[in-house]
């Protein structure tokens, strides 16, 4: 044996058995018979292995794909089937990958952690102060570097006399080169930059481009911002995400400012920032932690009058940002892989059903010899090639189905904005409809392979459904419908909820309503100023066209800001830490004329509810039945607190109906029923405030451009704040829940599409193996009356079980999400009675063709079926 | 294969297929008598490997065009020998004429002078 031959030998293993008996002798002795071209003709035997295979698969398909036209139904439920499991999963794995999978956009991101704070009282919370930051930072070994940063909120950029809102981070001078993020112009920040009077402030790309018409020169230039100059040093690189620790976000941001680098000692109680840490090399976590705790118990023993009680741990900056929607992502994730498999068992029953038309020919066929691989293979071609058709149409429903839910998933996941059908998630589709081919395929090649000539031949010719295979096939299909059931009944429920949430009485004719953003005027501006403010801006949304009242406010319903403050009704006594608590609103006149409310006794706010005139108050109902039972509220007064220690005794002049407070429940727990009191605006002085006008006839859009023009006239020096309606607050303050309500009901459309096609698959199969039955029943002349009925009886005895079974699995599932539902029972009868009512009419549709098909037998035909 | 079938539904060939074809034109032959015939008819030009060669012939045998033949070669008992079958010199003409309109058009356009033929 020569190489040669050992060579020749092996390239020919990749052909086919029978090729290569047939041929293996010619190639040899051609070999032989040229032996300076060896290398060459060995490279000529792979080649022509590969295209055989290739040529083999192309006529497979081919066959397959001839084999498929001449039954469209069913191709068209099993791409369906396979279209809706893959693109789903597609779906939720780019969701997946761009918010939670792929790396944060920071060198080495997972040796980066938070620092998070625990109280005395067990609250934990992402925040430290700068001063406590220090320390960790010189006495921890374990931390290569210790970056502070905090929020900003709103800095106003006052730009050739224009005004321009930013938002953006405060940062110690070492937290971008702790990221590892360098300014794409300009340098980072210094130690030098955090010195007193140094400005030094780095803007992103977005900036850069919008206000600064991406000029080089910006660099070195002073900006000014909220009344300051700042120098610009650096612009960041397109873009650009940064860490906010403590809004536990990763975002782009407008502008980074350097923290002093010194903070007076005297601050380390204050508690605002958000500390970054990168773990030195080699470290873990864990040992960081262990450390930190010394260190924390350090500085308690120091500095026991701030940090008595506290204690400081790492986690690591992924989990802090990204661990809630990670969670629940994981979930969805896990409830489509479950429909995949739904769907993949789905098609591999009608798979089954279909190929077991041939049993008995494929029996015969193998024990001639035919191998069965050949037979497999053709199943898997066939397999193949309706899951290759499901995943192009799944990518499409992805892609559809992302564009549908952006704006919601941006509004409601971290790191939304990378989200994309892009290279990872065609691989994941790719691979997806491969393993979807093989379970779908697996099922029934297996059992095409182990039925045996002899038994399939014994049972030919007597037909009939009442195998073991069929009936754990009809079992299979319960679970589906019971599955499907489970996750519409409870979708439908969370729909139910969620519009009677945004439908919610709030206490409020919002029609026509426009408010707007609170503005805060300087701390700096005297009393006087800020009222006559006040007055003008009134005075100017008042004379707007179509308006027909306007006031302003400390705050409004659904505005997500409350103030609470203890009050108390002269006359009464209070045991220290007894006091009553109320909302404490203060408001212009035309209040609650605005918000087309009328007070249920006595009188709203006027003009003369003024700064010199009887200090007065309004309460609401709440108010009333809480703290003044047994008196006329009109002849009360209550205690309003006017600053930290200075307070005056108001007198009723009013009580109004209750206002919603937050459409969706706050921290406490809170949305509406509390007890409030208004005080005049005048009476109650605030530099924070925000507009409410009504204008019935007035579109919104130019209602609020109208809104800001006033506020740009009268408080030029600052940008005029957003305007909305109610509805659209309600909108916003909603996304998450209509995230989980859309996903929930797509996720059970598609279990319950899955479902039916499983029932059309059950029933379509049974038709066929009782084929021999119709036969001779309708040779004996029963109507097509009969026939259907017979085979609906049998589907729908089916599906009552799935539907048994699922409104039992609901009924527990119910419990669980009682929590989410607002004002709905988890066992809303009308809910329960639809959706099993919808599922036995579609599950009647689905078994409509095969009945008819079950009456169409030709009965000489059907007996002579083999 | 379908004796009163139309050859012209199974072109254009490939080149290789076409010389092979042509290789047994006039004579049956053996694989690798097949394969020298082709280098020789196109001077050095088209080279069949064994892989192509073989799995052409395999393919050719199973569309009819070719046959085995029970003819032993003298010198190498273990090859086997193939003759073209009517079938199959129906296609191999057809692919000829075709080419030969396609030089035909060629000489039309300029493309080929006539010398181009000798």
């Amino acid at each position: 044996m020569t190489l040669r031959r050992i060579l020749v030998s092996a390239a020919l293993l990749t052909y086919p058995a029978d090729f290569r008996a047939h041929y293996r002798e010619d190639i040899l002795a051609d070999i032989d018979a040229d032996p300076s071209r060896t290398g060459v003709q060995l490279l000529d035997l792979v080649k022509g292995a590969v295209l055989m295979h290739l040529d083999a698969i192309a006529r497979d398909f081919s066959y397959a794909l001839r084999r498929l036209r001449s039954a469209p139904l069913f191709v068209a439920i099993v791409v369906l089937a396979f279209a809706l499991g893959i693109g789903a999963n597609v779906a939720v794995f780019s969701v997946l990958d761009a918010v939670v999978l792929r790396p944060l956009p920071f060198v080495d991101p997972s040796s980066l952690g938070v620092i998070t704070s625990i109280g005395p009282r067990g609250d934990v919370f992402p925040v430290i102060s700068a001063v406590d930051a220090l320390d960790i930072a010189s006495r921890s070994h374990t931390l290569e570097g210790v970056a502070a940063s905090a929020s900003f909120g709103q800095r106003t950029l006052l730009l050739r006399g224009k005004p321009y809102a930013l938002h953006g981070l405060r940062v110690s001078t070492n937290y971008l080169s702790l990221l590892g993020i360098t300014p794409r112009l300009g340098r980072g920040f210094t130690i030098a930059d955090g010195k007193p009077g140094m400005h030094a402030a780095i803007i992103s790309d977005e900036l850069w481009r919008k206000r600064f018409a991406a000029d080089p020169g910006v660099i070195g230039t002073a900006i000014m911002l909220d009344g300051k100059s700042y120098r610009v040093i650096g612009v960041l690189a397109p873009g650009q995400l940064l860490a906010d620790p403590n809004g536990e976000r990763v975002a782009p941001e407008d502008l980074l400012e350097a923290l002093p680098a010194n903070p007076p000692a005297t601050q380390r109680g204050a508690r605002m920032m958000g500390g970054i840490v990168r773990l030195a090399p080699g470290i873990t976590i864990e040992r960081a932690n262990a450390e930190l705790k010394d260190v924390s118990a350090n500085l308690t023993r120091a500095f026991p009058d701030t940090n008595k009680g506290f204690a400081f741990f790492v986690q690591p900056l992924s989990t802090l940002v990204l661990g809630k929607a990670s969670s629940s992502l994981w979930i969805v994730f896990a409830a489509v892989v479950g429909i995949l498999l739904i769907a993949c068992a789905n098609v591999g029953n009608m798979l089954a059903a279909r190929w077991s038309v041939r049993e008995r020919e494929l029996a015969v066929r193998r024990a001639l010899g035919a191998s069965s691989r050949r037979i497999a293979g053709q199943l898997f071609n066939e397999t193949g090639l309706l899951a290759s058709i499901g995943a192009v149409f799944g990518v499409g429903f992805a892609y559809g189905a992302l564009q549908l839910l952006g704006g919601i998933l941006m509004r409601a996941l971290p790191r939304a904005q990378s989200i994309a059908i892009d290279g990872n998630s065609l691989l994941y589709a790719i691979a997806i409809g491969i393993v979807a081919t093989l379970l779908a395929g697996l099922g029934p090649v297996l059992s095409l392979r182990s039925s045996d000539l002899q038994s399939v031949l014994k049972s030919a010719g007597r037909g009939g459904d009442g195998s073991r295979r069929h009936r754990l096939r009809a079992a299979f299909v319960v679970i589906e419908v019971a599955l499907a059931i489970a996750l519409v009944i409870v979708s439908g429920l969370m729909l139910r909820s969620f519009l009677e949430t945004i439908n919610a009485p709030l206490g409020i004719d919002a029609n026509g309503v426009v408010v707007s953003e609170p503005i805060e005027l300087p701390q700096t501006e005297a009393p006087d100023a800020v009222l006559s403010t006040q007055r003008e801006l009134l005075r100017r949304l008042r004379a707007l066209p179509g308006v027909e009242s306007a006031a302003l406010a400390l705050f409004y319903p659904i505005s997500d800001i409350e103030l609470e403050s203890s009050t108390g009704v002269f006359g009464r006594t209070y045991a220290r830490g007894q006091e009553p608590l109320a909302l404490a609103n203060a408001v212009s006149s035309q209040y609650f004329a605005a918000f087309g409310v009328r007070p249920l006794r006595g009188r709203a706010f006027t003009d003369d509810d003024t700064v010199g005139s009887a200090p007065v108050a309004i309460v609401s109902e709440r108010f009333v039945q809480d703290y003044l039972a047994g008196i006329d509220p009109l002849k009360a007064r209550i205690r309003i607190q006017t600053g930290p220690t200075q307070y005056h005794w108001a007198a009723i002049v009013g009580v109004v109906p209750d206002q919603r407070v937050n459409i969706v429940a706050d921290a406490f727990g809170v949305v509406g029923g509390i007890p409030e009191y208004y005080a005049p605006l005048a009476q109650l002085p605030q530099s924070f405030f925000a507009a409410i006008v009504r204008a019935p006839g007035l579109d919104p859009t130019s209602a609020g451009r109208e809104v800001q023009s006033a506020f740009t006239a009268v408080i030029p020096s600052q940008p005029p704040p957003e305007v909305s309606t109610i509805s659209q607050r309600i909108a916003n303050d909603t996304v998450k829940i209509r995230l989980t309500t859309i996903l929930l009901a797509a996720l059970g459309a598609i279990a319950l599409a899955l479902a039916l096609s499983g029932i059309f698959g059950v029933v379509s199969f049974s038709v066929t193996q009782r084929v021999r039955e119709f036969g001779v029943r309708i040779a004996l002349g029963a109507t097509t009356r009969t026939i259907v009925a017979d085979v609906l009886r049998r589907a729908l005895a089916t599906t009552a079980i799935g539907v048994a079974c699922g409104v039992i699995i609901t009924a527990f599932a119910a419990r669980a999400i009682a929590p989410q539902l607002q004002s709905i029972s988890p066992f809303d009868p009308a809910t329960f009675a639809t959706v099993v009512v919808l599922v036995f009419l579609s599950a009647l549709l689905a078994s409509l063709q095969p009945a008819l098909r079950a009456t169409r037998v030709e009965p000489a035909e059907s007996l002579r079926y083999e | 294969m379908d004796a009163a079938g139309d050859p012209r539904a199974f072109l254009p060939l490939s080149p290789s297929g076409f010389y092979i074809l042509l290789a047994l034109a006039a004579e049956e032959r053996h694989g690798y008598s097949i394969g020298k015939e082709v280098e020789d008819a196109t001077g050095g030009s088209v080279r069949l490997g064994p892989g192509t060669l073989y799995r052409l012939i395999k393919q050719m045998v199973t569309d009819g065009w070719i046959v085995e033949v029970d003819r032993v070669d003298s010198e190498d008992p273990r090859r086997r020998y193939y003759r073209l079958t009517p079938w199959g010199r129906r296609i191999a003409r057809a692919e000829a004429e075709r080419l030969a309109d396609a030089v035909r058009t060629a000489m039309d356009r300029r493309l080929l002078s006539a010398s181009a033929l000798a």
